[in-house]
């Protein structure tokens, strides 16, 4: 019997294990990027937040921290939407969209701050708290770029138009759609911080409007020819409360059965 | 297609079950199982902030079915989401089968596959369990073992994966528990009047890292030993556990080890009660998933040291254990005056006090340079026994109980509490509440019982002065009819002096429960771990219907 509890120890016991970490920072240089090679996967990192919610400043810093080490290939766009976005007395300003809220409804985000990084693992699996975006950037960028997308964009008067070209870098066969987004920058407005109210925070990458509505537009239906051009051109109305030097036009290209983002890209405007 | 498969499954089961029992001598089994479904039909409102529900209609439920022969067990629970009710993570969303197990029990084993439940000492390292309430749920999926090599002791091993959702977490966790009762297991201590109970376990987690800014341990262990000592009317309940370096979220990604200490003094005899508890957490967030906060994929549970109320108005400011750091304190005198004293009266009065304090741990930095908290650290220094300077939470409360004669029975309650809404729910803000509750109990008759609460909260802070009235009768054994109204008649906004009234009533028969409410709920923020959840207001129909069988 003795020799029974013995083994039964031993089985259990040495399942588990304790790893002691002396020297907590990665040496290596993880990253950087390559602005001038198009040809690189790139990440959309969706940052859905609100300007009352106490935690949403860290999720904010965690995206820089992530562009810092990944630079162009990191591309994050801050959806205000759902409870802690609502304007109320002394958070007068409304980032809120049409376009974040129904993304917000679709997606089921219910707790923030929280995110989706190429909107991968949906259903079920999309909805990473911000703490989690780390590993799933460092997974996307491992993936092997499917498509190269090619963006400009131009404010002409009260019109800003945008051409997307994408070209794809192997045999797919679904529908794919480009959706294309306005962002800002250096937005100053209240904004909760853990206990606190910083009445000068700025608000950065904030989704201002699409281009194409909600879900974009169909690039391509059934198999694509590989290395062939795939262009659209998007307009739509320009507000004058946005700072045209602060913002950036972000489009990207998904598989409308998964939602999974293929490739972003973004200019300034 | 996959919600069908599941429905013909359950349909195959019910009509199985006229097919278990006794055929002749021939024993086929039996099957129990328990069934809940809660419904609900919402309104918008835009004042109260209800939100509009797509859906109009939203409903959980499941289903426990257990088969039992000789030494065999099985079981499955059906659950579903279409969609999950407002105040549970949207995660919950459709229909499946989560949770299956089969358990085989012969002489001194008991071999479970599947899906389960266990606890380790207090679990502060180690407790899969479920709150079906709150939507928490981190079964095991795996195998579990127990096993009893002699007398008065019993060892206990798993190994598994802890459920997320529909889905489970990737990390894999796994343990081994020892309890040894010196009393059972050594002859010549059987009678003896000191009664020991050791215990000692070990958990450890893998997890994968694929983080690019740190290098993260892939296995943390943790370790636990208890010790339950008692002698007539003392019982002294003890465990320290500790779990090595496990940077996470919700630490902040720091290096530093954790430490945990629950000490319980209990003292009884007929007409007293007294509790002594004393408990300090440091950096005891443990899970299988170093990225997860709110609720998922806990691997531990840290008990809360203090009251928890159940009066609708002061359970809007409950307290919950900060899992990186609290140092608490509670006790509790329970005494009934005798029956035919001064203060006892005919029937005797019961009196409760209970005190509890939760403070924030004395931290110190590491050196000159490195912030408290400072990822990629140690995080910081802290003295076992010294208390740091925030308070998180405080909370005084009497209950009285008197029974006044054969019809009338009183329950008085005061409570004074002080809530630091910024440790708890992370806005801003430190609230000061007292709050008074008279509930009264009527008996009509034999089987008719009316009772009464009245309610009032007073604060400054947050939504201000609230007041709450509630009249409810009871038929027993089957009916109840009540009528609630919390009126918020303090809020600085006035537009938010709202009535919160709710219509209840339930019919109870045999094993099966029916239960509605119509009216209005306030909202409530939840937050853990630097991650908040709002659980909106609603407003509309909700039904609840239980059965076991």
């Amino acid at each position: 019997m003795k020799k029974i509890a013995f083994l039964f120890v031993l089985v259990f016991g040495l399942t588990a294990g304790c790893d002691y970490i002396d020297d907590p920072i990665q040496g290596g240089d993880s990253g950087g990027g390559n602005p001038t090679d198009s040809l690189v996967q790139k990440v959309l990192v969706e940052d859905y937040t609100g300007h009352k919610c106490p935690n949403c400043p860290d999720a904010a810093t965690e995206a820089e921290d992530l562009k810092a080490i990944y630079g162009d290939q990191v591309v994050i766009v801050a959806v205000h939407a759902g409870f802690f976005a609502s304007p109320s007395t002394g958070f007068e300003t409304d980032f809120t969209t049409p376009e974040g809220d129904a993304m917000n409804g679709f997606f089921g985000f219910a707790a923030y701050p929280t995110g989706m990084v190429n909107r991968k693992g949906y259903p079920g699996q999309h909805v990473l708290n911000f703490q989690a975006w780390p590993p799933a950037v460092a997974d996307a960028l491992l993936d092997e770029p499917r498509a190269d997308l090619n963006l400009t964009a131009s404010l002409d008067g009260n019109t800003v138009t945008a051409d997307v070209e994408v070209i794809y870098q192997t045999d797919l066969d679904g529908d794919y759609a480009a959706v294309v987004w306005i962002t800002e920058d250096g937005i100053i407005a209240p904004q909760v911080y853990v206990g606190q109210t910083i009445p000068d925070y700025e608000h950065n990458h904030v989704l201002r409007t699409s281009l194409n509505s909600t879900w974009g537009d169909t690039i391509s239906s059934g198999p694509v020819e590989v290395l062939t051009p795939y262009t659209e051109t998007y307009s739509t109305s320009w507000n004058a409360e946005w700072n045209e030097q602060n913002c950036h036009v972000v489009a990207f290209l998904y598989d409308m059965a998964t939602f999974e983002v293929l490739q972003v890209e973004e200019i300034s405007l | 297609m996959r919600g069908n498969r599941v429905v013909g499954l359950l349909f195959l089961l019910f009509c199985t079950t006229t097919v278990f029992g006794q055929i002749g001598n021939t024993d086929l089994g039996q099957i129990h199982g328990n069934f809940q479904t809660d419904f609900q039909y919402y309104r918008e409102d835009t004042l109260i902030g209800a939100p509009d529900v797509p859906e109009d209609f939203l409903l959980n439920g499941f289903m426990n079915l257990n088969y039992t022969r000789g030494n065999f067990k099985a079981g499955i629970r059906f659950e579903s989401y279409e969609n999950a009710l407002l105040g549970f993570d949207p995660r919950y969303k459709g229909t499946g089968i989560p949770y299956r197990y089969a358990t085989y029990t012969q002489d001194d084993w008991e071999i479970t596959a599947g899906n389960f439940y266990e606890q380790f000492g207090s679990g502060l390292i180690f407790r899969a369990y479920e709150e079906r309430g709150l939507g928490f749920d981190n079964a095991m999926d795996g195998i579990r073992v127990k096993f009893q090599p002699t007398k008065g002791v019993r060892l206990t091993g798993v190994i598994g994966q802890q459920r997320f959702y529909f889905d489970k977490g990737e990390g894999i966790v796994r343990g081994i528990d020892v309890d040894w009762n010196l009393n059972e297991s050594i002859d010549s201590l059987a009678n003896n009047r000191w009664r020991v109970i050791l215990g000692g376990s070990f958990v450890s987690k893998y997890q994968e890292d694929r983080d690019p800014r740190y290098n993260l341990p892939l296995n943390v262990g943790s370790w636990a030993g208890r010790a339950t000592i008692s002698r007539g009317r003392w019982t002294l309940f003890t465990e320290a556990a500790y779990k090595i370096n496990d940077p996470s979220t919700v630490n902040n990604y720091i290096y530093k080890d954790g430490h945990a200490l629950l000490v319980n003094l209990t003292y009884s005899r007929k007409g007293l009660g007294l509790l002594l508890a004393a408990k300090r957490i440091d950096n005891m967030n443990y899970r299988s998933d170093r990225t997860a906060t709110v609720n998922d994929l806990l691997i531990n549970y840290l008990p809360a040291m203090t009251k928890q109320h159940t009066y609708r108005l002061p359970a809007l400011y409950p307290y919950a254990t900060q899992p990186n750091g609290e140092m608490g304190l509670q006790g509790e005198l329970t005494y009934t005056f005798k029956r035919n004293s001064p203060l006892g009266g005919k029937y005797g009065t019961q009196v409760a006090l209970n005190y509890s304090v939760a403070q924030s741990l004395d931290l110190n930095p590491l050196n000159d340079t490195t912030g408290i908290y400072e990822p990629g650290t140690d995080g910081y220094d802290s003295d076992f026994f010294s208390w740091g300077d925030e308070r998180y939470f405080q909370d005084l409360n009497i209950e009285i109980t008197k029974k006044v004669n054969s019809k009338w029975k009183f329950i008085g309650t005061y409570i004074y509490e002080e809530y630091n809404r910024a440790v708890i729910e992370g806005k801003p803000g430190f609230i000061y509440m007292q709050a008074a509750i008279l509930e009264a109990q009527y008996k009509i008759s034999r089987n008719h019982t009316l009772r009464f609460e009245a309610q009032g909260m007073w604060t400054d802070q947050d939504r201000g002065d609230w007041a709450m009235l509630l009249v409810e009768y009871s038929i027993s054994p089957n009916w109840f009819f009540a009528v609630q109204d919390a009126y918020n008649y303090g809020n600085p906004e006035e537009i938010r002096q709202i009535h919160y009234y709710i219509f209840s009533m339930g019919y109870t028969r045999g094993g099966t429960r029916f239960l509605a409410n119509y009216g209005k709920q306030q909202e409530g923020i939840f937050c853990v771990g630097g991650v908040c959840r709002n659980v909106p207001a609603s407003n509309g129909l909700s039904v609840t219907i239980t059965s076991t069988f």
